[in-house]
């Protein structure tokens, strides 16, 4: 695969703006609440262990 | 004998233990299957002979429209348990799918105008399908809402699973709303009665990367009812062992 093809398979035409931009904001969605979760289960544990 | 069952196996102590050990490996094996699929169907599918590139959006419009209205079936479905069985378990996660269907009920919305811009050559149209989904995600704003505004957390329990039975009956109009009315979105590819009218090579990865989203996102409930289990148990003795 040369670097002309990859940039076409990457860059996916006219349209690969909008399919991109979905991309981008699925996985800041799905990292941001999974990092957001984890914090919260993370923060209940140290508060439960502090009045404990 | 039932109550016995669910009370002794489907206590929030016995879920946390469960999900406390699974929880995360359930996660990211599905988060990785999901990023495969979608490699599989951005990079390794043809483009469509009308909608070129930008129908690759199938592939993360679909599973997150598919999930919005199955999360709030299953929040249906636990609620009844809680209202039933008074099992506090079926509660606290009817409350953690809440935020989790919100999420991907927007993300549902928002693919699909951004979606419509190329193919329709609009971003939004009130038509059935896309404002009874909008409608769906006004319910589950609405319901974290509602629970939130209760100081008594057992009352804003029976006042959100109430509520979440009579907004249940939105799915089947969200369902047949494109057999029912006339509207710009497209009726559905896949059903259980026919043959899907999708080509192989687009239809596989599509169902590859639905199965991975539920996996994923039902991961997330997981980790969300492990963040509600804490928050509500906090003074019970279990979780001081945790």
């Amino acid at each position: 695969m040369n670097q002309d093809s990859l940039i076409n398979i990457l860059s996916m035409g006219d349209h690969g703006f909008y399919v991109w931009l979905v991309v981008i904001v699925l996985f800041t969605i799905l990292g941001s609440t999974i990092i957001l979760l984890n914090r919260k289960i993370r923060q209940a544990k140290k508060e439960i262990n502090e009045e404990g | 004998m039932i109550k016995k069952f669910f009370h002794q196996f489907a206590s929030p102590k016995s879920f946390f233990a469960i999900a406390n050990k699974f929880g995360k490996p359930v996660l990211v094996f599905f988060f990785l299957l999901y990023f495969g699929a979608l490699v599989w169907g951005l990079f390794f599918t043809p483009p469509d002979a009308v909608q070129g590139d930008s129908y690759r959006i199938i592939y993360m419009h679909v599973p997150a429209s598919f999930m919005a209205q199955i999360l709030f079936v299953v929040m249906a479905i636990t609620s009844a348990v809680f209202l039933i069985w008074k099992l506090k378990l079926a509660a606290y996660v009817s409350k953690s799918i809440a935020p989790i269907g919100a999420i991907v009920t927007f993300f549902a919305l928002f693919s699909g105008s951004i979606w419509g811009i190329p193919t329709w050559g609009t971003w939004w149209q009130w038509d059935a399908r896309i404002t009874s989904t909008l409608i769906l995600f006004i319910m589950y704003l609405g319901l974290i809402s509602l629970h939130a505004s209760f100081e008594n957390k057992d009352k804003a329990d029976k006042f959100f699973s109430v509520l979440v039975l009579i907004g249940v009956v939105n799915i089947p109009v969200i369902k047949k709303s494109v057999d029912w009315w006339s509207t710009l979105h497209q009726s559905a590819s896949i059903t259980l009665t026919s043959k899907p009218t999708i080509d192989p090579v687009m239809l596989y990865p599509l169902m590859f990367s639905i199965v991975a989203f539920i996996g994923l996102i039902f991961g997330l409930v997981i980790l969300s009812s492990q963040n509600e289990i804490l928050k509500r148990e906090k003074y019970k003795s279990w979780v001081k062992n945790i």
